[in-house]
């Protein structure tokens, strides 16, 4: 055999393993071995993270550092650093009890997570990796929220849980729809993703009758029909409204509440739609 | 089994656990490093130089074995990636032994047309799965930017594996 047609061989068998695998893997209903790596790779994921976490801090606590011998007495500078890192460890209390008091504010029970790990910007298929899974009670399909900046606004759903992460995809992925309602007009639209985190998300299917009762900045909210996602959860503002002249209905364009770039913290919802005060 | 033939595979063996390592610290510590939504694929750039250096069977193999490994640090369906990276892999390994790698132009070019040959791959093999997930958008054109700028430096930065594994010490 030449070496020519071994090398077109081993392409077509491990494009046809691909295949395959690709086509039946969400099918299969046992335990998947991709599954169980799955798990394994989570772990070394949320070591990265950790260590990285260390690294960045160090690396801006140098930084810092460099910034006060430059400004102030050497005497002093033991004292700023020391003031730098009390700063840090305020805003990051600040930060943290901002999200705790959102836990202890909100209605529906909320377990709070952090982004480990993110695939989305080169990445096809975007997703979110939270450091909680299956043993602290996740499960697939919950609804996922955000606090950023005083707002609360929808993140995603649970795409796949392990033992300790779970995986998001967000709204913004181009394969998410999301049952949408206009807070202030009561209309009701599908709302698409648009495949990257920076881009505005798609209403779609909003008579085009409503349009005068559409205004800039007007909040779009979880419609709660159909979904798995809770009624009411903030997901965007209105940021430009057309009416194709060959389409029946309204094209929305919707900014997101949360800036997804910026994402560190999220809650998990006991969703199934059960949100008491919330129907 | 002679040198070049060893050397050549621990090429392959050193670099495809380079990109495995990428295609975790792409998740975590460079997660955040975007340029209007978008950032250099390192990945992919390590496979090149992998590709190039070892040729079409070594490359697509290489790629297939590191992009399983993003199938399953990623929601894609399993094998997505895995076919993805051996395409680019296996078209850029074509170019072993034919092209002169020189320091700016053919690492950009090298990269450029592995970045083409990726989106290409993920939109036709998604249509073929019905993941209905690829989206060419902006941020594509902004990757495909980023990746060349960062092609010399990646292939200046893996030239040492390169030369400490390879006989003929170098890229050809």
């Amino acid at each position: 055999m030449t070496a020519r047609r071994r090398t077109l061989l081993t392409t077509v068998a491990l494009v046809l393993i691909g295949l395959i695998s690709a086509l039946v893997g969400g099918d299969v209903d046992r335990l998947r071995p991709d599954e169980a790596v799955r798990g394994v790779f989570a772990g070394i994921q949320q070591g990265f993270a950790a260590i990285g976490q260390t690294v960045g801090n160090t690396v801006r606590s140098v930084g810092e550092l460099r910034r006060l011998r430059a400004d102030f007495l050497e005497d002093l500078e033991q004292y700023e650093r020391l003031e730098g890192t009390v700063e840090s460890l305020e805003r990051e209390n600040d930060r943290l009890r901002e999200q705790l008091g959102f836990a202890a504010r909100t209605e529906e029970p909320a377990l709070a997570a952090q982004i480990i790990a993110r695939e989305s910007a080169t990445g096809f298929f975007a997703s979110f990796t939270i450091n909680r899974g299956e043993r602290h009670g996740i499960e697939v399909d919950q609804a996922v929220i955000a606090f950023v900046g005083g707002e609360e606004g929808l993140v995603g759903r649970v795409e796949s849980v392990a033992g300790g992460t779970a995986v998001i995809v967000p709204v913004f992925a181009p394969g998410s729809y999301v049952g949408a309602r206009l807070e202030r007009s009561r209309h009701v639209g599908l709302l698409q993703g648009s495949g990257t985190a920076t881009d505005a998300l798609t209403l779609q299917y909003v008579p085009r009758d409503a349009r005068n009762e559409i205004r800039y900045g007007d909040l779009v909210v979880t419609s709660g029909l159909n979904s798995i996602f809770p009624s009411e959860i903030p997901i965007g503002r209105v940021l430009r409204v057309s009416a194709p002249s060959w389409d029946t209905s309204l094209v929305i364009e919707v900014e997101p509440v949360v800036d997804y770039s910026r994402l560190e913290y999220v809650f998990v919802l006991n969703a199934d739609g059960r949100q008491p005060g919330r129907q | 089994m002679d040198g070049s033939r060893e050397g050549s595979r621990m090429v392959s063996l050193v670099l495809a656990g380079i990109a495995g390592v990428f295609a975790i610290l792409q998740t975590t510590w460079f997660a955040d490093w975007t340029l209007a939504g978008a950032r250099p694929d390192f990945v992919l750039i390590v496979l090149t130089v992998s590709a190039h250096s070892t040729g079409v069977q070594r490359g697509q193999i290489s790629g297939f074995v590191v992009g399983l490994l993003e199938d399953v640090l990623s929601i894609a369906p399993l094998g997505f990636y895995a076919v993805v990276r051996l395409f680019h892999s296996a078209v850029v390994g074509v170019t072993n032994g034919a092209v002169r790698v020189d320091s700016i132009l053919t690492p950009m070019l090298l990269v450029g047309l592995a970045t083409i040959i990726k989106q290409l791959a993920a939109a036709v093999f998604s249509t073929v799965i019905g993941a209905d997930e690829i989206v060419l958008s902006m941020s594509t054109v902004v990757e495909l930017g980023l990746n060349m700028v960062v092609a010399p430096v990646g292939f200046w930065a893996l030239r040492p594996v390169i030369r400490r594994f390879s006989p003929r010490g170098g890229f050809s």
